[in-house]
């Protein structure tokens, strides 16, 4: 028996009580400031200084905050905390809908759908990590500071070195400060010095064509090097061809110029079809990789039945785990379907084909936001949970309040997938042992849904009446207080229900970028399709910048070597996506505390 | 071929995008009622079907040429003193050097194992991935996995043992090396079977 500390009652408890901490915080900020914080760098970074730093000093724990032990705290804190964005986006939009909800089959729902994003993720371990490599550029940073204390001194000084420059640069674009623009307007330079107008294709080309300053987007494309370089040349196709093709044949709505012009491509083109794409992409892709994943879950059981055998342990949770685990999520949806659709007369044949559909999205979406999050550290989560509402809407011919609880599952389940290959990765490059951060994320999976449903709860009922606690019909918003917590996403899908409630839903769009997302894997590189779909669905500032970091990394492999990108490119990278998101957090809490953010909207 | 193969890929996917993108504005069946999905893809397709048909045309004509193999024999497998060593050259390497360290007595040589294991990691685990693609190409997507899943095992012990001798628990490092050692020499047994490669020749 080994002494090497990993799974332990300390990392377990710390990773609770900081993906809790953590849920109830970005719910709220989620609600005040309209986006999400990623919790592992926070939690690798306290573990270390809890785990090591005091369990070592203060209580004499020897060997206390191992590499694998903090790398099982960071993944339980994460786990946790990847319902804080499902329930953000959701759930409050049910309650400015006004539906008449219940609460345990909202629960019901979120703890399903939290369930169901592991034990279907799982299985496809080997084949998206192993087999397809694919980056995760989060897992990857994690990694890196997880090993800071054996990487000697050369690459912690780059890592800082990284870290300062990110940190300096989310100081300098932020709103406090505006020492410069967060996005760098390139095209709009260019069309200005050369005389271009505001409206045809050459107008949109060059609107369209900005730099966004986020060095965790530079970060991720840095370590992403050559394999995301084809989601730079779908931005370039998208933006510099598809959509000036588009203005140039007049079928953008006439009499737009300028931004106007660009948001309408932009939401009533481009992205439909990207997220079509990604559909297509992601579920031939499956098809494309199924010797690959039959081996990998076939792989599976053999090692779960080898390790029975031997008396040892198997490196995966073993497939009747994640059977009942898949069984049980199922029937949960399916209770929810039966007893969320019997209050408008949902019939029982309808509510199965509810539970079923809804599964079979969680599947598609969790693989979708797994490779997009693997390639470019980027999750299409807002595009992936309309679909599953239209859906969900026509499959109950209009029942809201079904849908956008099944929407709830979906979020969840689709972030549970993302985190968890993102952990994954990231024991893959510490030498965790796969099995063990499966079981810690499974086994608390149902925390953090209680508690980001909780939280909004708690906001909501703070609201005259117990009521409208947040969104912009609350005294506090009306009255712009500093109190105003305006539910900024909430009240995206609330229009976008609204939208697809009035016929506008672009199915034309996603039906033909399927096709397009099946016919890119015919291509001999791996996941085109999605890689190409997220390009489309993304405006380009994001694409582009992730595209430099990706050229810069080919540029310096071929000039310096593999090894000097693993010794200086990666260590950089990592801190430049760190450095990022601690500032980033540290500056919006220092909002919330000083009252800023929302009260004026 | 595969060049022409990608050019066509290129333009179909480009053609067909760009009437992906088409907008169209339904008529319903009912007037004043709401357009159904299927009107509203009927719209789509009397707009823009053909043209997108013809870019899906060409992508699958693209992507069959562009998956077209090379000729056989024209993809380096052991490599030679002049050029890059192949997949097979740099698995051996990998092996070889797993098998050369001092498992027993790692008290005395762990900054040097630990230093060695950095090596593999970053060096040579890269380099054998370069060659992802071409071995998928020539050994098959079934057999490529089975031999990278033994890879990946041989990857995360090393690198369980590099952690290990980092939080200085030096028990947990022979271990993790043994099971790295098999793992390793499984999937150089693979990889050699998968390209007929002679054992001698690596």
């Amino acid at each position: 028996m080994s002494s090497y500390r990993e799974v332990t009652a300390g990392a377990v408890v710390l990773g609770i009580v900081l993906g809790m901490l953590m849920t109830a915080a970005f719910v709220y900020i989620g609600l005040k400031l309209g986006f999400g914080l990623p919790g592992s760098t926070v939690s690798a970074i306290v573990g270390f200084a809890l785990l090591r730093g005091v369990g070592r000093k203060a209580f004499k724990v020897v060997g206390c905050g191992s590499i694998v032990e903090n790398n099982i705290n960071q993944t339980i804190a994460s786990g946790v905390n990847t319902a804080s964005a499902g329930v953000v986006f959701t759930f409050p939009a049910l309650l400015l809908l006004g539906e008449d909800y219940s609460f345990p089959t909202i629960l019901l729902a979120a703890i399903a759908g939290s369930f169901m994003g592991i034990v279907i993720i799982v299985p496809l371990r080997k084949q998206l990590i192993e087999i397809e490599r694919l980056k995760f550029p989060t897992g990857v940073a994690v990694a890196t500071i997880l090993k800071s204390p054996g990487a000697g001194v050369q690459k912690a000084k780059l890592l800082g070195y990284g870290f300062a420059f990110a940190a300096s640069l989310t100081l300098a674009t932020n709103e406090r400060f505006h020492l410069i623009p967060e996005t760098i307007p390139i095209g709009g330079w260019i069309k200005d010095l050369l005389g271009v107008g505001d409206t045809g294709g050459a107008a949109l080309a060059l609107l369209g064509t900005a730099l966004s300053l986020s060095m965790a987007n530079i970060g991720a494309g840095l370590l992403s090097g050559r394999g995301g370089l084809p989601f730079a040349l779908g931005g370039i196709l998208a933006w510099w061809i598809v959509g000036p093709f588009v203005v140039s044949q007049g079928w953008a709505p006439a009499g737009l110029a300028g931004d106007a012009l660009v948001g309408t491509v932009y939401g009533t083109m481009l992205r439909p079809v990207g997220i079509g794409v990604l559909i297509g992409g992601a579920l031939a892709g499956v098809v494309a990789a199924f010797p690959a994943i039959r081996g990998a879950i076939s792989s599976l059981a053999a090692a779960s039945k080898l390790a029975k055998m031997s008396g040892g342990l198997s490196e995966e949770l073993s497939p009747r785990v994640l059977g009942v685990g898949l069984a049980g999520s199922f029937v949960a949806l399916l209770v929810v379907a039966l007893v969320g659709g019997a209050g408008s007369g949902l019939s029982s044949a309808t509510a199965v084909t509810v539970a079923v559909a809804g599964s079979v999205w969680i599947a598609v979406a969790g693989l979708i936001v797994a490779q997009a999050t693997g390639a470019t550290d980027i999750s299409p989560l807002s595009g992936l949970a309309l679909i599953a509402v239209t859906l969900i809407l026509a499959i109950t011919s209009g029942n809201v309040l079904l849908a956008v609880t099944i929407g709830i599952a979906v979020c969840i389940a689709t972030n549970q997938c993302s985190d968890m290959m993102t952990d994954l990765k990231t024991g893959h490059l510490i030498g965790g042992i796969p099995r063990r951060q499966q079981i810690v994320q499974f086994s608390v999976a149902w925390v953090g849904p209680a508690i980001a449903i909780g939280t909004v709860m708690l906001l909501w009922s703070g609201g005259e009446g117990g009521i409208n606690g947040f969104g912009p019909k609350s005294v506090a918003c009306a009255e712009k207080l500093p109190g105003c917590l305006p539910a900024p996403q909430a009240s995206v899908l609330e229009g976008m229900v609204k939208g697809v409630l009035s016929g506008d839903a672009p199915v034309d769009k996603y039906v033909s970028g399927a096709f397009i997302g099946a016919g890119l894997t015919l291509f001999p590189i791996g996941g085109l399709g999605v890689l190409f779909g997220l390009a489309m669905y993304l405006p380009f500032e994001i694409t582009l910048g992730y595209g430099i970091g990706c050229t810069i990394t080919i540029i310096i492999e071929k000039l310096k070597g593999q090894r000097y990108v693993s010794d200086v490119i990666v260590p950089v990278a990592a801190g430049l996506i760190v450095g990022e998101a601690l500032t980033a957090l540290t500056l919006t809490l220092i909002t919330l505390a000083t009252g800023g953010g929302g009260g004026g909207h | 071929m595969r060049l022409a193969g990608f050019l066509l890929f290129v333009v179909g996917v480009t053609v067909a995008s760009c009437f992906a993108a088409r907008a169209v504005t339904p008529e319903p069946a009912v007037k004043g009622a709401l357009p159904t999905p299927g009107e509203r893809l009927g719209a789509w397709w009397d707009a823009a079907g053909i043209p997108f048909s013809g870019g899906m045309l060409l992508v699958v004509m693209g992507g069959v040429l562009a998956r077209r193999k090379p000729k056989a024999g024209s993809a380096k497998t052991t490599g030679s003193a002049e050029e890059a060593p192949g997949p097979v050259a740099v698995l051996a390497q990998i092996t070889e050097e797993l098998a050369s360290l001092p498992a027993d007595a790692v008290p005395a040589n762990a900054v040097g194992i630990r230093d060695r294991l950095e090596d593999i990691l970053e060096r040579d685990v890269p380099a054998f991935l370069a060659h992802r693609l071409e071995l998928i190409d020539r050994m098959g997507l079934g057999k490529f996995a089975e031999m990278i899943s033994l890879f990946a095992s041989m990857e995360r012990n090393a690198a369980r043992a590099w952690s290990a001798l980092t939080d200085e628990v030096l028990d947990e490092v022979p271990q993790c090396l043994e099971r790295a050692k098999n793992a390793g020499s499984s999937a150089r047994e693979l990889l050699e079977r998968g390209l007929g490669v002679e054992k001698a020749s690596a």
